[in-house]
């Protein structure tokens, strides 16, 4: 039933529309062409030319390597960030007697900028007196100690902990959330059948968080496909090329001046979450009708 | 609605509160230099030498710090490519850099002005571009070659090398006395990179008929790969490696550390410049000076340094204070302010009219220079960057020792960027 | 026997707990206590108290002069950003949620892909120049307006649909113009959820480095966190100053945080589980 005593004048939406439109949209529509073109800071003059600048990420190579690396590095911290935010928010629910200090100390990291994040990390890894190593080797684990972000066989997995660091609590506070909507007397009557811990974290707890697995895993999966700051900050890509990412491929060429290269790499990236978006999307609303 | 007038009052005071903040801006214009980060001395010699203009001049200039080398270059040139240029500027030097800041459209041309009677012919012609001047030099001469721990030459018994195999056999002899011959910051990246800038002039310069192939090489009539020298300078450099004669953390070798090595004599020598020497006389000021110089050796002779001729102040030509940035520098060249940058900054200097104290090593390089000795680094000569992201590419190849694969990514990339500056040729 | 297995658990899930805790705060304890060491003894990132406690660090901060400027630039920004979006999110939020036609229905989608899709840095760059807001406060508020937006309306269309639409009709019956239902009714009654995005609105310009570095080449309105970047490309050997500038910067966000938490973590999690 609806009464037509009130209109909602369409109008309300155009200022907000408008400024979205001109400073979003309509860059983001221009880069499609720019992608096509030789704009360079050497030049004022503009060239069409066609897929030349896709072709050429694909002939040098660098797209390939940035493509691995983010997905290595997206897929990781998605899997590590969504296990250790449901751990923590399943230890939190046990209420244990500082509940509330914890949860404001594991989300602290979250609020801070990653730029910073990634600058704090560049001292904690700092291979001869970082406190990892010497929390590492004080602990007699010595030989663990590395060069985190120096060797290139674990600088990729060094910016990921960070990462993990960073973002574990943002997980678990929406976990929290989840929590807090499934009925006790579900868990306690599960309980009195006789069904354990892992029974009824199995067959109860995690189907019913499905909705903030599906927003954790989404938002994890976008937000780290956009990696920047911590790359850049803790190895700027290196050592060599081994953890170029998409944005710190797009800043080198942006740096170089070759502004239309570098608007044609960060296309391709734009299509990459767009289309990671709609499958997991699709994916993970299909699991959640099925449970 | 007690609760919506508090909320709207708070919004009310907060924009009103963020409009004052907003409403102070500088009034008066002012002439801001633009210069990049590159430590204390040098913002204390353009401080000083500002103050004075000031107090004589009665306009106001200030100096703007950015940060280091990549980003500032990137800053100056999103700068100029957004029309938004700064008024007066330090920056880095060589013909490539005229064609990243399209110097014919935005620099002022000093090449007729009256500010460069007191530099060398020699310097004077490496600043001048298609008979334009687009930079005021300032600052030291550098040159790139091998420094090393004079008290761990005597130690073990060498002198610096008189050929290429004379100085494998110095490490050689110095590896066996239980020291690191050769100290490479594998870390740091851009320290990598001087073997192989030393090794142009000493072996690839030669081979390729010296300034004629320089020019061949930057129109593109000769190409990278087709030079069999520059392979064979990464194989000496690899070389060195697999006979063990570098520190054996290579890999997390910074440059402060090789400074600490060189200094203490727990390495013999390293691949660098003198631009070291002020840091290490600021941490070992007792060892500053058994630091000395000797060029990259060629094969039948001692090689020429590699030098750097120092950076250069440049003037936007559509600054709005054009005038007022040339009367700043008119001061900036008279004698005495010179006086107050050297005196902040020793160096080799490239004016001939002042004073300025050398370290052993400087002093080294400036006999050579004085003897007629030693090639502008090629990275300066030619009309685009002698391959980009070098730094990483060595860096890579040093730990690879792939030097096919390096060769084909410094062509290529060589070649794509003159491209991308639309460079004649490519 | 049951309780001491159930005493003995709790003990355990503690103890984790505390241990978790240790690695999230020992690293900014870090900061501060280096903050407060001179260059050798900072270099070391060690945990101790330092042997001389000493403020120059912070002292020299402050005199560089670049922090002070980045507040005064991250002030102007965020407060002028906030008050745009909060503004023109309210109102566009009210009318999508409201009308819940197909075309508000696929307006609301369009600002929904502003939160997937990452920015175009080049043709904004191109933009500004065209429009002669490039290097401006106007240019970066607009910017971040635009950016910010999608959120805000995301956020509050969600919370809209806990206002039952009875609220404006008995209003409406009184003969109010529209402007005025949302003005007089709704605009208070969506205060939670507006401290909310103006909350995460200061946040994420707060914090943010991308689009400053990027699209401020002047560096007299580069905003905090780019004088973070600037700050430590210039002083990098001294981690003492470092940590102090960074101290210096993460404070207000922190205290914001701290004071505040219940409108954020809920209004995250919040806007988070209804898409």
């Amino acid at each position: 039933m609806r009464r037509s005593f009130i209109r909602y004048p369409l109008v309300f939406i155009a200022p907000a529309f408008v400024i979205y439109l001109v400073f979003f949209i309509v860059p983001n529509i221009a880069g499609m062409y720019y992608s096509f073109t030789d704009l360079s800071t050497y030049s004022d003059k503009v060239t069409f030319i066609g897929f030349d600048n896709f072709a050429r990420l694909i002939r040098e190579g660098f797209l390939v390597t940035a493509i691995r690396n983010t997905f290595i590095y997206a897929v990781c911290v998605t899997v590590f960030v969504n296990i250790l935010g449901m751990s923590l928010a399943l230890l939190l629910n046990e209420a244990p007697v500082l509940g509330n200090v914890y949860r404001t100390a594991f989300f602290t990291p979250y609020v801070i900028a990653p730029l910073i994040v990634g600058y704090l990390f560049t001292a904690i890894y700092q291979p001869e007196v970082g406190i990892l190593n010497r929390a590492l080797r004080s602990v007699g684990m010595g030989a663990l100690a590395a060069d985190w972000l120096n060797d290139p066989q674990i600088a990729l997995f060094s910016i990921i902990m960070t990462e993990l660091w960073r973002s574990s609590g943002f997980a678990m506070v929406i976990y929290l959330a989840g929590l807090k909507t499934i009925p006790r007397d579900l868990l306690d009557q599960a309980s009195v059948d006789g069904a354990g811990y892992m029974t009824r974290f199995r067959r109860i707890t995690f189907p019913l968080l499905a909705p903030s697995f599906t927003v954790t895993v989404l938002l994890m999966l976008i937000n780290s496909l956009k990696v920047f700051e911590t790359v850049l900050v803790l190895t700027n890509g290196g050592p060599g090329w081994v953890t170029e990412v998409f944005n710190t491929f797009i800043y080198r060429n942006f740096a170089r001046g070759n502004w239309g290269y570098a608007t044609s790499a960060s296309l391709t990236l734009s299509i990459v979450i767009a289309v990671v978006a709609v499958v997991f999307l699709r994916l993970l609303r299909r699991r959640e009708v099925e449970v | 609605m007690r609760k919506r007038f508090g909320f709207v009052a708070i919004l009310a005071i907060f924009a009103a509160l963020v409009m004052t903040l907003a409403g102070c801006k500088p009034g008066p214009v002012k002439l801001t230099f633009t210069t990049l980060g590159n430590g204390d001395p040098e913002a204390k010699a353009f401080d000083e030498i500002f103050a004075n203009y000031n107090k004589q001049s009665g306009n106001t200039v200030t100096q703007q710090i950015l940060p280091d080398v990549n980003e500032y270059e990137n800053i100056i040139k999103t700068r100029f490519a957004t029309n938004d240029p700064p008024d007066i500027f330090y920056f880095f030097t060589g013909a490539n850099e005229n064609t990243t800041l399209q110097a014919d459209k935005n620099l002022v041309d000093f090449s007729k002005e009256d500010l460069l009677k007191n530099l060398s012919t020699a310097v004077r012609g490496f600043y001048t571009v298609n008979g334009k001047i687009y930079g005021i030099p300032w600052g030291t001469y550098n040159a790139m070659g091998v420094l090393y721990n004079k008290d761990v030459f005597a130690k073990v018994g060498v002198q610096p090398p008189k050929n290429y195999a004379d100085f494998l056999a110095i490490c050689d002899k110095i590896k066996k006395a239980g020291i690191t011959p050769i100290y490479e910051a594998g870390k740091t990246g851009w320290p990598v990179q001087i073997f192989s800038l030393a090794g142009f002039q000493t072996f690839v310069l030669p081979s390729i008929g010296g300034a004629d192939g320089v020019a061949k090489l930057g129109a593109n009539q000769l190409r990278i790969k087709d030079i069999p020298a520059i392979k064979d300078v990464f194989e000496r450099e690899y070389a060195l490696k697999t006979k063990g004669y570098y520190n054996k953390d290579l890999a997390a070798g910074t440059y402060e550390l090789q400074q600490d090595a060189l200094a203490t004599g727990k390495a013999a020598m390293a691949f660098q410049a003198d631009w070291m020497l002020p840091s290490i006389a600021a941490k070992y000021p007792d060892a500053v000076d058994k630091i000395g110089f000797f060029s990259l050796p060629s094969d039948n002779d001692p090689g020429l340094p590699s030098l750097y001729p120092p950076k250069q102040i440049m003037v936007s030509s559509k600054g709005k204070h054009v005038d007022a940035a040339l009367a700043l520098l008119r001061f900036m060249t008279t004698a005495d302010s010179l006086q107050v940058w050297y005196a902040h900054n020793p160096g080799i200097p490239v004016y001939t009219n002042v004073q300025t104290k050398l370290f052993a090593g400087q002093q080294d390089i400036y006999n050579l220079i004085k003897a007629g000795q030693g090639a502008i680094n090629i990275q300066l000569l030619l009309p685009s960057n002698y391959v980009p992201d070098y730094d990483k590419v060595t860096q890579a190849f040093i730990m690879s020792g792939d030097v096919d694969k390096t060769i084909q990514q410094m062509d290529s990339s060589y070649i794509q960027q003159g491209k991308d500056k639309k460079i004649p040729g490519f | 026997m049951k309780v001491r297995r159930f005493t003995a658990r709790r003990l355990v899930i503690e103890l984790i707990l505390f241990l978790l805790v240790l690695v999230v705060a020992i690293p900014f304890y870090m900061i501060v206590i280096d903050s407060f060491k001179n260059q050798r003894e900072a270099a070391q990132f060690g945990l101790g108290f330092p042997t001389v406690v000493q403020i120059s660090n912070y002292v020299d901060v402050l005199q560089s002069g670049g922090i002070l400027v980045g507040y005064m630039n991250s002030v102007i920004v965020a407060g002028f950003s906030l008050a745009l979006v909060s503004m023109c999110a309210a109102l566009a939020a009210f009318s999508i949620q409201r009308n819940g036609t197909r075309l508000t229905n696929a307006i609301y989608y369009i600002f929904v892909v502003g939160l997937v899709i990452p920015v175009a840095i080049v043709p904004t760059i191109r933009l500004m120049m065209s429009l002669h807001v490039h290097n401006t406060y106007v240019g970066m508020i607009l910017f971040y307006s635009a950016v910010l937006l999608p959120f805000a309306v995301f956020l509050l269309t969600g919370y809209l649909k806990t206002l039952p639409r009875e609220l404006d009709e008995s209003a409406g019956l009184d003969g109010c113009r529209p402007i005025h239902v949302f003005w007089a009714i709704i605009l208070p009654l969506m205060q939670p959820a507006l401290v909310t995005a103006c909350l995460l609105t200061i946040m994420t310009i707060w914090n943010d480095f991308l689009g400053p570095f990027y699209l401020l080449s002047d560096s007299s309105k580069w905003t905090v966190t780019v004088t973070v970047f600037a700050y430590i490309g210039k002083f990098n050997t001294n981690w003492g100053s470092v940590f102090a500038d960074i101290t210096i910067v993460i404070l207000p966000i922190l205290i914001l945080y701290f004071l505040l938490q219940r409108y954020i973590v809920e209004g995250m999690t919040a806007g988070a589980l209804k898409g």
